[in-house]
């Protein structure tokens, strides 16, 4: 060997040679790309190539490795069913949507539900029908999970026995041959004109029937007091955008009175600060407890129902005066303590000139002051403006007064056979005990229900009725506007419409649809007149969701002062008695949907707290009974008495204790294990106790009619009850002793306040600088969301609407208890102002979407990421659960699964939004502002070749506001309706000062009153 | 062995010993089997931590929730451990690295034993990261190495992951460092031990030490290598630790003092642990001449001037939360001096700043009795430290709709438990299988402060040490 030549070792062949495919095996440690990997395997020259035998080896062993692995995992053997002869709709993986008419009220607003490989999974507002407008609230949002709920009838009764529909009929025609008369037909409002005509043929067999109406929560007073006033028995229908003026005596008709969300629409109308000029209508309330309209109102006068009434009276008598007629002189009976003359004046100045822009409504169930708000609305000229009784409303038409009646009549034997449908008088009758009595000795007895309830448990015949999402049916809620509803899903189990069964007891064995289709062309058809064929018209009005034809004339006549005066329930009260108030809870409203999770759990607009009712007590009450938050409270109404938890409400009057109605219900002890199970959980309800208890034992049933206001005792039992809150901290301030300071969260001004500045309330001057202007360019889209506080009314539709959407679990009492509620999107409730003007602040918080977001930085697993469209992404998968994000989060809106809340194999779970993961436990979650509907939506006009339009992308919250409060959006855009937004001077984000840019934003909310704003600017 | 004669120089090691005798002394309590002592001391911890087990075997089993966090305190007792535990386990390291490469040669009583309870409170605080995970048997993924996953790396911008490199890295070193001053010692039990299979272990674990000149010459090398490895580490741990809170936004976390705070109060509670450990170990093992109330003095001392750090980190906070004119900030402050969580706050305040201001008292700082109540009332005060900065800053941050409060669960408590269980368990088994004291380093300063009296003393007890052996 030459001295001079270097002696080398190698290893292979290739590494001598230094072949150039060799040199890249060596750079290249892992094959990051199959195809790769397959170049290697495949080239046919091995010898020179890079197959090494240490890559020849690593294929090879990840494929066996592969394989064992794969064959070591015993696979579940999965049914499925190919859709050999695919229905020409249906597409798997897409929606499709049918337009119905909600059922979940009577106030019948329009949705479409949002179907998914063939059963519906989402309700949305119908943007087309003419009075919901495309807003829906909480309660219909969640309707989607009461049609998949397990515990609903699937087959009917017979005196406790399953039994089939043809026993049913033969047993119930055999009893119903031997009965001529007194049969009588006890239902809810029915808004359907067709099953109304049902009931009218099968009651013409029987003399001294009667079909009867019956509303747990009944407005029957202001159908009765328009009885007396224009003889015709009517609900007006109201039009709160045309009011300029609006006085509402404890009736929350944002929240919960007649029809929320049309109502909620007009009023935000009404209110919009959106037009060139600053026009906003002047919302005063009246009312004990705090509603959320009294929240939103611009002033709230704190009254008792005596006060209130006394008031109305002396606004009634100050108008007659003005107009030149005259009022009877009814005596107070009190005079209104918290209301000097000069508010009366004020108020009835205001509303006198604005006459024929103005509105007065009213609460109380009772004819005489309902007969003095028609005297009031009738002397500012309002009848055939702000409200109409030409074309009624036909949502509520309950009578109290032949409720009454029948009540008596079955006392005295006098029934034969009672047919209860969609009712529950053996619970919400305030004489529910003495109901239940008499009801056994009525000799025929049928239920027509979904659940098993009070009532249906004691009838003889239960039949189960079908929900509205899977059945055929029409809802006239106003003369001349008729809601369709259509069967979106397949019934579950065997269940038969009110009408059908009836129409089948007549002899007619015509199907759900047949029977619905020919009433239309009979009695629907003939009202129209653009249509030529039926079908055409049945074809269109199925698609819209509704119909509308020429309304049946209501011809009222001229006004005439009812000689009823104002009943009194709650008149004198001594210091050791208190004027208790029955309302309804937004969610839960009279009980009818007691079995609803989703409702159980929603957060309550004003008090925060889930699971529960409770006694509300103004702060200075409890404090002078001693009583503190949880403190059960025992109210006594003569013999009745109710053990409930306190709940302090800020704004309450002292006088006024308040209970909502619906709790307490039978089935409600399903509830009992919800949640999760584990050394310190408590079950949300023990052994055999339902949720909350029932108020309207406290009602008062008087053959003038129920009233929900009444007198009662109280005191403080000193046991304690945990009530589970989602908010603890009620003030926008820090604590007193801990400096008191306001924080500037939420922004607000007043309407003279913006006229001068629209910018009054928002003169923070943050100037916020970055680092890295250019670090994220958002060459795209950058998505961006604003909120109106003004508009905001706190209602909580979004809240249920987003928990839909995106499969947000029910944790149970106890975990919100322990605060680890998973809402995604929630409702900051904060007061402000002093204890005798409480105001009320609402604020929905989602992520932010910050474009500096503290969480991003801080997952060691990447977990969370900013999309380079500026969303805040949660990537479930990679989250290992170190819970930083959440500690750094600081909005507090990230979630974390504590616990598996999924249950296996409920029904409950179709109504699962397939495009969404449910979460396991151990990871975060949190506001993805719907980034299934984003890429739904670019999906969608990349299809079609279009440019995304603004306003294409709806998101779940922001679609089903009824006070289109939220606006989502192209920020990028100049044009896009949230830009301009952005620039509007009402416009700022939260905590803008800290700088984590968060690209969603709010506008501040501003309330019509003429002082400046000083202390809010 | 020393010549040098000084008056003002007190030996280090008392009682006049012998080579031999220390020799004697450290290996006794090894060969002469557990007593009952310590089979109750070993039997209660040991307990303890099969409680600690329990739990968190449920933990994992049933989830997260089993804790009593919520959707605004996410962090609470298990963070508090974890920092806890890493503070303790700073006193080790700091002994072993700092104090050697500053030639402070007391410490040569107190290294080994500081080293393993160091080893030991590292192994409790990386207990806590991987459990309080909402899904801990994922807990690999916030290594960064190839995989499968995408290949998905992990996110360098996280202070999580800084203390995933931090923790494991210091203890790497410490275990090493630990395991390298063990060897000669295992040499000599090696030696020393009868049974075959002891003598087979101690044979296999003293890697072949001969005790050479050469031997002695490399391991010595290493040593000092070791320790300048080490001795960064004892400031970049903690400060890393300190940037879980400091580098987020939360007020009360988002603190730039963070880091040097921490490591001093780190130290500072590293050392009452020490000397809780010590206090007992001298008693029990029946070690009062090799750590002597001059240690206890020391250690004392260096409790004093991180004491002062932490004090004065406490009133630059308020302050900066004060002089920041951030509303956030300042309520964030007051909040956790008047709020709900005053009572932690003031405990913390107590134990760790006011109390520690007897130590100025000489004689206090020699009474046996009064500083292991001392140094059990910091470590309690330092435990609270953790949780007060934890818990107070996130339960009332920047929304007030958001606030909440934290009840630990039982599950928590049993936890926290359980790693004093096994932080125990694990100190007793080294003081019952591994030379307690270094030998060979204490050999070393044995002449130290001696007068020719002691030497000849100590000559005369080794050679009749030797008398009897040849007997």
């Amino acid at each position: 060997m030459p001295a001079n030549k270097k002696k080398t070792y190698w290893k292979s062949i290739e590494e001598k040679e230094v072949t150039p495919e060799f040199s890249q095996t060596l750079d290249g440690e892992f094959p990051a790309k199959p195809e790769e990997l397959g170049q290697l395997l495949d080239s046919g020259n091995n010898q020179n190539t890079g197959v090494s035998r240490r890559s020849f080896l690593r294929a090879a062993g990840f494929s066996i490795a592969g394989t064992m692995f794969a064959s070591c995992v015993r696979a579940p053997i999965e049914k499925s069913i190919p859709i050999l002869i695919k229905p020409e709709e249906i597409t798997p993986g897409r929606a499709y949507w049918y337009a119905t008419a909600c059922a979940g009220c009577n106030a019948g607003c329009g949705i479409l539900t949002k179907n998914r490989d063939g059963r519906p999974i989402k309700v949305e507002g119908n943007p087309g029908h003419p009075l919901s407008k495309g807003g829906v609230c909480a309660v219909g949002q969640a309707m989607v999970l009461g049609l998949y709920d397990s515990q609903r009838l699937q087959q009917p009764i017979a005196n406790g026995q399953p039994a089939d529909w043809d026993e049913i009929d033969l047993a119930v025609n055999m009893k119903l041959a031997g009965i001529k008369n007194k049969v009588y037909v006890l239902t809810g409002t029915i808004t359907s004109p067709s099953t109304r005509a049902a009931i009218q043929r099968f009651l013409r067999k029987f003399r001294d029937s009667a079909h009867i109406e019956y509303d747990p929560v009944s407005y029957s007073a202001i159908l009765d007091a328009h009885e007396q006033n224009f003889q015709k028995r009517v609900l007006p229908h109201y039009h709160f955008d045309r009011a300029e003026v609006i006085v509402s005596f404890d009736a929350d008709f944002l929240g919960t009175w007649l029809s929320p969300v049309e109502f909620t629409k007009a009023y935000t109308a009404g209110r919009s600060l959106d037009g060139e000029s600053a026009k906003m209508s002047k919302h005063i309330q009246l009312e004990g407890r705090m509603s959320i309209t009294g929240a939103n109102a611009d002033q709230r006068i704190k009254v008792t129902a005596a006060e209130g009434r006394a008031t109305l009276i002396a606004i009634a008598k100050k108008l007659a005066r003005k107009s030149g007629s005259s009022f009877p002189d009814w005596q107070t009976g009190t005079s209104p303590e918290s209301i000097d003359d000069r508010t009366i004046d004020e108020l009835a100045t205001q509303l006198w000139q604005a006459r024929g822009k103005s509105l007065v409504v009213c609460g109380l169930n009772e004819t005489g002051t309902q007969g003095v708000v028609n005297f009031i609305n009738e002397k500012l000229g309002n009848y055939g403006k702000t409200l109409d009784i030409e074309r009624p409303s036909r949502q509520w038409s309950g009578d109290d007064r032949k409720v009454q009646a029948l009540l008596s009549k079955m006392n005295a034997g006098d029934v034969n056979a009672l047919f209860v449908s969609n009712v529950n008088p053996a619970y919400s009758l305030p004489a529910a005990a003495q109901f239940r009595t008499d009801f056994e000795k009525v000799p025929l007895t049928v239920a027509f229900a979904e659940h098993i309830d009070e009532t249906s448990s004691l009838a003889q015949f239960v039949l189960p009725v079908p929900h509205f999402l899977e059945s055929w049916n029409e809802a006239e809620v106003v003369s001349g506007v008729i809601g369709v509803s259509q069967p979106t899903v397949p019934v579950f189990g065997q269940t038969r419409s009110l009408r059908r069964t009836l129409t089948t007891w007549l002899g007619n064995k015509e199907d759900e649809l047949g029977s619905l289709q020919s009433f239309w062309r009979e009695s629907i058809f003939p009202r129209q007149k653009t249509a030529a064929s039926f079908q055409q018209f049945w074809d269109q009005s199925v698609h819209d969701g509704y119909a509308q034809v020429k309304p049946i004339p209501v011809l009222p006549q001229s006004f005439r002062m009812g000689q009823t005066e104002p009943a009194q329930p709650s008149a004198g009260l001594d210091s050791a008695s208190y004027e208790l108030v029955l309302y309804q809870k937004a969610a839960m409203l009279d009980g009818r949907h007691a079995h609803n999770a989703w409702l159980q759990e929603l957060s309550d607009p004003v008090t925060k707290v889930v699971w529960d009712n409770y006694v509300c007590l103004s702060p200075e009450t409890a404090l002078s009974l001693g009583i503190k938050e949880g403190g059960i409270v025992n109210v006594a109404a003569g013999d009745v008495t109710l053990e409930l938890p306190a709940q302090i409400q800020p704004g309450q009057h002292d006088r006024v204790v308040a209970i909502a109605v619906g709790y307490g219900r039978m089935g409600t002890e399903r509830f009992t294990n919800v949640g999760p199970d584990w050394l310190e959980g408590k079950p949300t309800l023990t052994a055999g106790q339902r949720v909350g208890q029932n108020g309207y034992v406290l009602a008062l049933g008087t053959p003038d009619g129920f009233f929900y206001h009444s007198k009662v005792k109280i005191a403080a039992t000193g046991k304690h009850s945990n009530l589970a809150l989602t908010q603890t901290h009620h003030t926008i301030t820090v604590p007193e002793e801990l400096g008191g300071q306001r924080r500037d969260i939420v922004r607000e001004t007043t309407l003279a306040a913006y006229a001068e500045d629209p910018a009054s309330g928002n003169h923070a001057g943050h100037e916020t600088l970055q680092l890295w202007a250019q670090d994220h360019k958002y060459e795209g889209h950058h998505w961006a969301m604003s909120i109106d506080l003004s508009k905001c009314t706190g209602c909580s539709a979004c809240v249920i609407s987003c928990q839909a959407e995106n499969n947000v679990p029910v944790v149970g009492k106890d975990e919100v208890f322990r605060r680890r509620e998973m809402a995604w999107l929630r409702l900051d409730r904060y007061y402000s102002g002093d204890s005798d003007n409480v105001e009320v602040l609402h604020q929905p918080v989602m992520c932010q979407h910050c474009d500096h977001a503290p969480c991003e930085g801080v997952c060691p697993v990447l977990a969370t990421v900013h999309s380079d469209e500026g969303l805040n992404q949660q990537i479930y998968n990679r989250c290992v659960g170190t819970r930083y994000c959440a500690n750094n989060c600081p909005y507090k809106v990230r979630r974390f699964n504590w616990f598996d809340y999924w249950r296996k194999g409920d029904r409950e779970n179709l109504a699962l939004n397939p495009d969404i993961t449910t979460r396991t436990r151990g990871v975060m979650e949190k506001c993805s502002l719907c980034v299934q509907r984003i890429q739904e939506a670019k999906a969608e006009a990349k299809r079609l070749g279009n440019p995304l339009a603004d306003g294409d992308i709806k998101l779940a919250c922001e679609q089903s506001c009824p006070a289109d409060a939220i606006v989502f959006g192209d920020m990028n855009d100049p044009n896009s309706r949230v830009s301009k937004l952005i620039h509007d001077p009402r416009h700022y984000r939260l905590l803008e000062e800290m700088n984590f840019r968060p690209t969603v934003g709010y506008l501040t909310k501003v309330r019509n009153l003429d002082e400046d704003a000083k202390d809010h600017v | 062995m020393s010549t040098h004669y000084s008056k003002l120089r007190k030996p280090i090691i008392e009682g006049d010993k012998s080579l031999g005798q220390i020799t004697d002394d450290v290996a006794r309590t090894i060969e002469r089997g557990p007593t009952r002592l310590w089979w109750f001391a070993f039997m209660l911890s040991f307990s303890v931590m099969v409680v600690g087990i329990v739990a968190v075997s449920y933990q994992i089993k049933v989830g997260i929730g089993t804790w009593g966090l919520n959707k605004t305190v996410g962090w609470a007792f298990d963070i508090t451990n974890f920092v806890f535990w890493v503070g303790i386990g700073h006193a080790g390291t700091l002994i072993s690295a700092i104090l050697f490469l500053f030639r402070q040669r007391w410490r040569t009583s107190i290294n080994r034993s500081a080293e393993a309870m160091t080893v030991f409170a590292v192994i409790c605080a990386g207990i806590f990261p991987i459990i309080h995970m909402g899904r801990p048997w994922l807990f690999f993924w916030i290594a960064p190495y190839p995989n499968f996953r995408g290949p998905l790396w992990v996110n360098f911008r996280s202070p999580l992951l800084w203390d995933f490199f931090a923790i494991s890295t210091y203890f790497t070193i410490s275990l090493v460092f630990w395991y390298i001053g063990l060897v000669p010692d295992l040499a000599t039990m090696r030696d020393r031990a009868k049974s075959k299979i002891k003598k087979a272990i101690y044979r296999v674990t003293s890697l072949g030490w001969n005790g050479s000149a050469r031997t002695w010459n490399r391991y010595e090398t290493v040593y000092v290598l070791l320790a300048a490895f080490a001795t960064p580490l004892v400031l970049s741990v903690h400060s890393i630790v300190s940037m879980d809170f400091a580098t987020s936004v939360i007020p009360g976390w988002h603190t730039t003092i963070f880091p040097p705070y921490f490591v001093a109060g780190a130290i500072f509670s590293g050392f009452a642990m020490v000397l809780t450990l010590m206090i007992i170990a001298r008693k029990v093992l029946n070690y009062q001449e090799y750590i002597t109330l001059d240690h206890i003095e020391k250690m004392c001392k260096v409790i004093l001037a991180t004491g002062g750090i932490v004090g004065l980190a406490y009133a630059t906070e308020m302050f900066m939360a004060w002089y920041s004119v951030n509303e956030f900030e300042r309520f964030a402050f007051i909040n956790r001096a008047l709020g709900p969580f005053a009572w932690a706050y003031w405990i913390m305040v107590s134990c760790n700043v006011i109390i520690p201001q007897l130590l100025w008292v000489k004689k206090l700082r020699r009474s046996i009795a009064f500083v292991f109540l001392m140094s059990i009332v910091i470590n309690i005060g330092m435990w609270f430290e953790r949780f007060v900065i934890i818990v107070t800053s996130i339960h009332r941050d920047f929304l007030p709709s958001s606030w909440a409060m934290y009840k630990p669960s039982l599950i928590e408590i049993a936890t926290l438990l359980g790693s004093f269980g096994l932080f125990f368990s694990a100190f007793l088994l080294f003081a019952r299988f591994v030379p307690f004291i270094a030998i060979g380093e204490v050999k070393g300063v044995l002449g130290y402060g001696r007068n020719k009296k002691a030497n000849s003393k100590a000559v005369q007890n080794s050679e009749r040490e030797l008398e009897a052996v040849e007997v």
